[in-house]
């Protein structure tokens, strides 16, 4: 009998395990070929440069772009110095301190000689107090707002950006991300291409740790030193280039990532602005806002560009990793279970019969089956019940399946923006390809895990991020600021 | 077994196919690179050449011979790279200058390779063929007709393209497609239509106002954008008849066109749009009424100090400020 009950519990856990993997790695092809598509699409009705129209036109939408800054001291002058010069004709920068308590408003007033100015404050999305705004007195100055608040967190910020940005669209983005000069007139060509309502834009983010930058922007782009944020550079060609880009072709993206996105103003204050009570507040938003689009009945896109417009710093060390990885599984985590209502319910379409059960099966629930994957190997290991040919022959597939995916990704990186150029950078990238399942994908798991019991435990908290500031000419302008 | 095999073997092959076109892109791009560098020096010689006292009047034959030694030493000139090359410099010279370069693009029989394009089954390979005769301002009947046949491809970003072409090569650009035109004409393509009939002399520009009747909402929003940007003060009724509409796009467009063109007889209309139910006509309204009232219009704005809308409280303000400085002193 105990015989019969293990064969039969045996039987049904490998047959399980083996059909989510299957339809895991079914989905994982299907997107990857949809995003390759995607992007040969993409290179072919973009190929040839017509920017100078959009750049000289007077017909551009306003764009007001949010940076949320906390304590951000460090290189926060460079940062605002690269975005009052981008390429478009027509955009504001507002920086919204939220209540840092270092040195970071002090430098931006002195810097950028910011006045108060007699304005109310708008609290259309409520949000902590507002102290003051300020402009510069230099005209040369005069897209820049800052609005000084209590501290409330990073979507509060966001949303206090959002209550006093003129612009028809929105870009939001992290302090510490580093945009390319041409950035707005990239992610601002689908809101005017097409021609249903685009309610945002994403694009892909990059790896910054080893390239040079000077004054805030971008002039020398390397390929991550250090094996950890080679890993992470590694793992965002592949998120980015494959599966958003694949969701995006299928109108099904239910990210925009918080380092840079797009998004219509209108549609965001409809929607109610970001949600405070939540790490994940980029996801939040973009369900809330199709889920708004959806109760309407107004047709919509979430588009995703391919384009590497954003740069960002990438955890150093395992615990900043750590730190990272555990509030994207609990605000992965939180929006799924806000938004629970949305699982195959007819009324959301795609959003509700594929997006959102995808994420919640192979985002949300990934880890879990894998480690009880794990749990029920070594078990019937212990008990002698393992075959393990089988067994290895089953992990051998798994890292050639995962490697595979990373090769195709980086195919679709040569084929399309190939910037690292150096030909050892190849080399370096396919043997991080090979060594990622082995040393890097353990450590994602175990943080999403752990991601996940905090949220059970009540954690709240971002978690603090150490950065290293990757400016070369940041003593120069501390110098200037100083004096 | 096979499947892990088969994985492995993918896997191989990718690596394969990353470091081959790796190896053929790095050698294409060298190549290109020396021949635009070959090819640029060659046509500053030209212009060095042409510029010396024993030098031949005409700097076309000068650069033709020196092409023409370069294709005897080479074997074939390269077309696209010369084409680039040549596009390239037209866009930073004006006048006679750009003029020679086309009679250049002409005498090395770019514009036969530019027209080979538009039968390409490639949308890439045909949209910069259409690029190219645009730019090269090719306009003989036989090209019209390859391009109008292009039209006929059920693709909404070839037709664009299309339509762009026809009316860039046209002196006095015919924007008969409007007439027809059932879908939105996208913001993109009136910003790039915008970008070419600016270059024009006001004179060979169309009367904007005939589509303003249109039942196309995206034409009259284009038409009413050009008439204020060209400022064509003729068609100053028709635009305030459009104030009496009730589409809150086109109310919203032809506010900033009476702005735009200064039309004091619209404020009458303007005053009463500031009650209107729409924010956004409002706000567009308050702007217009701040920009061309003055000190009599100030008591109908006292009721919105108080609006529960920020942004409208915040237009009031600005308005009233402007209508206190617009009021002449006595």
């Amino acid at each position: 009998m105990k015989e019969i009950i293990i064969t039969s519990i045996t039987y049904l856990a490998e047959n399980l395990i083996l059909i989510y993997g299957l339809i895991l790695a079914g989905f994982s092809i299907f997107l990857s070929v949809v995003g390759l598509t995607e992007i040969r699409k993409y290179l072919k009705n973009n190929r040839l440069d017509d920017s100078q129209a959009l750049l000289s036109s007077p017909f551009t939408p306003r764009i007001s772009l949010i940076v949320p800054m906390y304590n951000e001291g460090q290189t926060i002058i460079d940062s605002v110095r690269s975005l009052l010069s981008l390429q478009y004709n027509n955009y504001e920068v507002i920086v919204v301190n939220d209540g840092s308590t270092d040195e970071s408003l002090r430098k931006l007033i002195e810097y950028f000689q910011l006045i108060p100015t007699y304005l109310e404050s708008n609290y259309e999305l409520p949000t902590k107090k507002v102290r003051c705004l300020y402009k510069s007195r230099q005209k040369v100055f005069s897209k820049l707002t800052v609005v000084d608040k209590a501290n409330g967190g990073k979507a509060d910020a966001l949303n206090a950006g959002l209550n006093h940005a003129e612009g028809k669209l929105v870009a939001t983005m992290d302090a510490d991300s580093i945009i390319a000069p041409n950035a707005l007139l990239r992610m601002v060509k689908p809101f005017l291409q097409n021609p249903e309502r685009v309610i945002a834009t994403g694009s892909m983010v990059r790896i910054a740790n080893s390239c040079t930058i000077e004054d805030g922007s971008l002039v020398k782009i390397q390929l991550p030193k250090g094996w950890l944020a080679r890993f992470q550079a590694l793992e965002y060609i592949r998120v980015f280039l494959l599966s958003r880009l694949g969701w995006s072709r299928l109108n099904g993206l239910l990210i925009i990532s918080g380092a840079f996105g797009l998004f219509d103003r209108e549609i965001v204050v409809k929607a109610g602005g970001y949600y405070t009570k939540t790490v994940g507040e980029d996801m939040e938003l973009t369900v809330r806002m199709r889920r708004y689009m959806h109760e309407q009945k107004l047709p919509y896109k979430v588009i995703y560009i391919p384009d590497p417009l954003c740069w960002t710093e990438a955890p150093n060390s395992l615990s900043q990793l750590s730190r990272q990885r555990n509030r994207w599984a609990r605000g992965t985590a939180e929006t799924l279970i806000k938004h629970r209502g949305l699982l195959f319910n007819p009324k959301y379409k795609l959003m509700g019969w594929l997006s959102y059960p995808y994420w919640l099966c192979f985002e949300f629930l990934a880890p879990f089956v894998e480690v009880i994957g794990l749990a029920y190997f070594t078990t019937l290991a212990v008990l002698g019940h393992i075959d393990w040919t089988n067994f290895l022959f089953f992990l051998v597939i798994i890292y050639f399946f995962s490697v595979l995916l990373s090769l195709v990704a980086l195919i679709a990186e040569e084929y399309s923006y190939h910037k690292y150029q150096h030909t050892s950078d190849m080399a370096k990238l396919i043997l991080t390809a090979l060594m990622e399942p082995i040393f890097y994908h353990p450590i994602i798991l175990v943080n999403a895990l752990k991601g996940n019991l905090d949220l059970l435990v009540g954690k709240k908290s971002w978690g603090d991020m150490q950065r290293r500031g990757f400016t070369k000419h940041q003593a120069e302008s501390s110098k200037k600021v100083a004096g | 077994m096979s499947v892990a095999l088969v994985l492995m073997l993918g896997c191989l092959a990718l690596v394969l196919v990353l470091y081959i076109h790796r190896a053929l892109a790095m050698a294409r791009k060298k190549k290109v690179d020396d021949l635009q560098f070959r090819y640029q020096y060659l046509l500053y010689d030209a212009l060095v050449e042409s510029q010396s006292e024993n030098a031949s009047d005409n700097f076309l034959e000068t650069v033709l011979q020196l092409f023409q030694q370069e294709k005897k030493r080479s074997g074939s000139l390269n077309q696209q790279v010369l084409t680039d090359i040549i596009l390239n410099l037209k866009k930073s010279l004006t006048g006679a200058a750009q003029d020679q370069l086309l009679e250049l693009a002409y005498a090395l029989g770019l514009p036969e390779y530019a027209q080979k394009k538009l039968r390409q089954q490639s949308f890439n390979i045909r949209t910069q063929g259409l690029h190219e005769v645009t730019a090269m301002q090719i306009n003989s009947t036989e090209i019209r007709n390859e391009i109008e046949v292009l039209q006929q491809v059920d693709t909404s970003p070839i037709n664009q393209e299309v339509i762009l072409a026809l009316t860039k090569l046209e002196s006095a650009p015919n924007l008969g497609f409007l007439n027809k035109l059932t879908t939105p004409l996208s913001e993109w393509l009136q910003i790039r239509l915008h970008h070419h009939l600016r270059s024009l002399e006001r004179h060979q520009l169309p009367d904007f106002s005939q589509w303003l009747d249109s039942t196309n909402e995206s034409v009259v929003l284009f038409a009413l954008r050009m008439t204020a940007e060209f400022k064509q003060y003729a068609a100053s009724q028709k635009v305030l008849n459009q104030l009496n509409g009730s589409l809150v796009p086109i109310l919203i467009e032809t506010i900033k066109t009476v702005t735009k063109l200064k039309l004091e007889e619209a404020i009458p209309s303007l005053t009463n749009l500031i009650q209107h139910e729409n924010t956004d006509v409002q706000l567009a309204s308050l702007e217009a009424v701040g920009e061309l009232g003055n000190s009599q219009q100030l008591a109908k704005l006292s009721s919105l100090h108080e609006h529960p809308n920020y942004w409208v409280r915040r237009a009031t303000a600005t308005a009233v400020t402007q209508l206190e400085s617009n009021t002449p002193v006595s």
